[in-house]
């Protein structure tokens, strides 16, 4: 029964997630053309990591939109003077910490294509491992040092122009699902370098790496969900778990972040999937918008 | 069977935070304010022509 359970659950979950990536990827045509989306719902962010690049992506990247307006020549300078271009972060920040703060990482169990991408990478029949907890901490070093710290103070030239440098040298989602499609599109537009290969190198390593490892970029890479896990500390929606809980360990063994919640239902790492929920025996996990606390 | 474990420990700080709903509600509503003051006082044009052209440093080319 809690398998049928799950097996539902999961069905749920899926078309969510395949409907949240059709309506953030309307511009279909790009992939066969080349082109990018240029219409004015581009000033408005997708509630996950997809890059603006993608042909078909008719949102902006939140993480990439903020790393470029850190990076602005002057930044700091014009946000001390209430520019206008400057004062435009606020509605990144506020994005970002508005999903955060209301369901912690639960854009990323339901929303995110590239977290859809890793799910479905991980039903490729193969040897499947494991995950090293101890990877879980780079992602706040990604979070803090190349899309914060570096973006906005790091200047090449004085008074020049920053680098957004997480979509710069990590990025596997720009690689991907941008870089890839549209150098395929048209070749001979593109002047492919050392970055191209290195992170088109990067990206395979870790496409390759979801098949084996369940989400493993989301568990150690990615800074969005960092950001998104911390303030999932504190968020209104939340995982449950009731005094009838027995302890069985069924939940962190279906748990794609391999959490155990039971033991930690605030988890910052919690995507709030809820297969958690659909799996346990007793009925005692389940979403709330309460305390958290034992009822 | 016994239980070895406390589902939420009661008394650790980060529990303290969460058990209280004020702030729960309050943060998601800051937020949403400092989205719309960003929109409302900010340039959006700011981000639109980063995301209509393609982002070289993304695609690993810049």
């Amino acid at each position: 029964m809690h398998r049928n359970r799950l097996r539902n659950q999961g069905l749920v979950r899926r078309a969510v997630q395949f409907s949240a990536l059709l309506a953030t990827n309307l511009h279909l045509s790009g992939w066969v053309d080349g082109t990018i989306y240029t219409g004015g719902s581009k000033a408005f962010f997708i509630p996950g990591l997809h890059c603006y690049s993608c042909p078909s992506s008719i949102l902006a990247c939140p993480l990439g939109s903020l790393q470029s307006l850190l990076a602005a020549p002057n930044f700091w300078g014009m946000l001390a003077t209430g520019r206008p271009d400057a004062l435009v972060v606020l509605s990144v920040i506020g994005f970002i910490a508005f999903l955060g703060f209301l369901a912690g990482r639960f854009a990323c169990g339901w929303i995110c294509p590239f977290g859809l991408l890793q799910d479905l990478l991980y039903r490729i029949p193969s040897p499947k491992f494991g995950f090293q907890d101890s990877l879980r901490p780079a992602k706040y070093a990604l979070l803090f040092i190349l899309v914060l710290a570096l973006p906005a103070f790091l200047r090449p030239v004085a008074g020049g122009a920053g680098d957004p440098w997480f979509c710069k040298i990590v990025c596997p989602a720009g690689t991907s699902l941008a870089g890839w499609p549209l150098v395929s599109a048209s070749p001979a537009d593109f002047q492919l370098g050392f970055l191209f290969w290195w992170k088109s190198s990067i990206a395979i390593l870790i496409l390759l790496w979801a098949v084996t490892v369940e989400r493993p970029f989301c568990r150690s890479l990615c800074p969005l969900g960092a950001a998104w896990g911390l303030m999932g500390r504190v968020s209104l929606f939340r995982m449950r778990v009731a005094e009838s809980c027995i302890s069985c360990g069924k939940c962190q063994n279906v748990c794609p972040m391999g959490i155990a919640i039971y033991r930690e239902p605030g988890s910052s790492e919690c995507i709030r999937c809820g297969k958690c929920a659909a799996i346990c025996p007793v009925g005692a996990i389940s979403h709330t918008v309460s305390s958290g606390e034992k009822p | 069977m016994g239980r070895q474990w406390t589902a939420n420990p009661p008394f650790t700080s980060s529990n303290l935070v969460a058990a209280s709903i004020l702030p729960r509600i309050i943060l998601p509503l800051l937020a949403l304010l400092a989205m719309a003051a960003g929109y409302y006082f900010g340039d959006s044009r700011a981000i639109l022509t980063k995301a209509v052209n393609i982002c070289l440093e993304c695609i690993g080319i810049g």
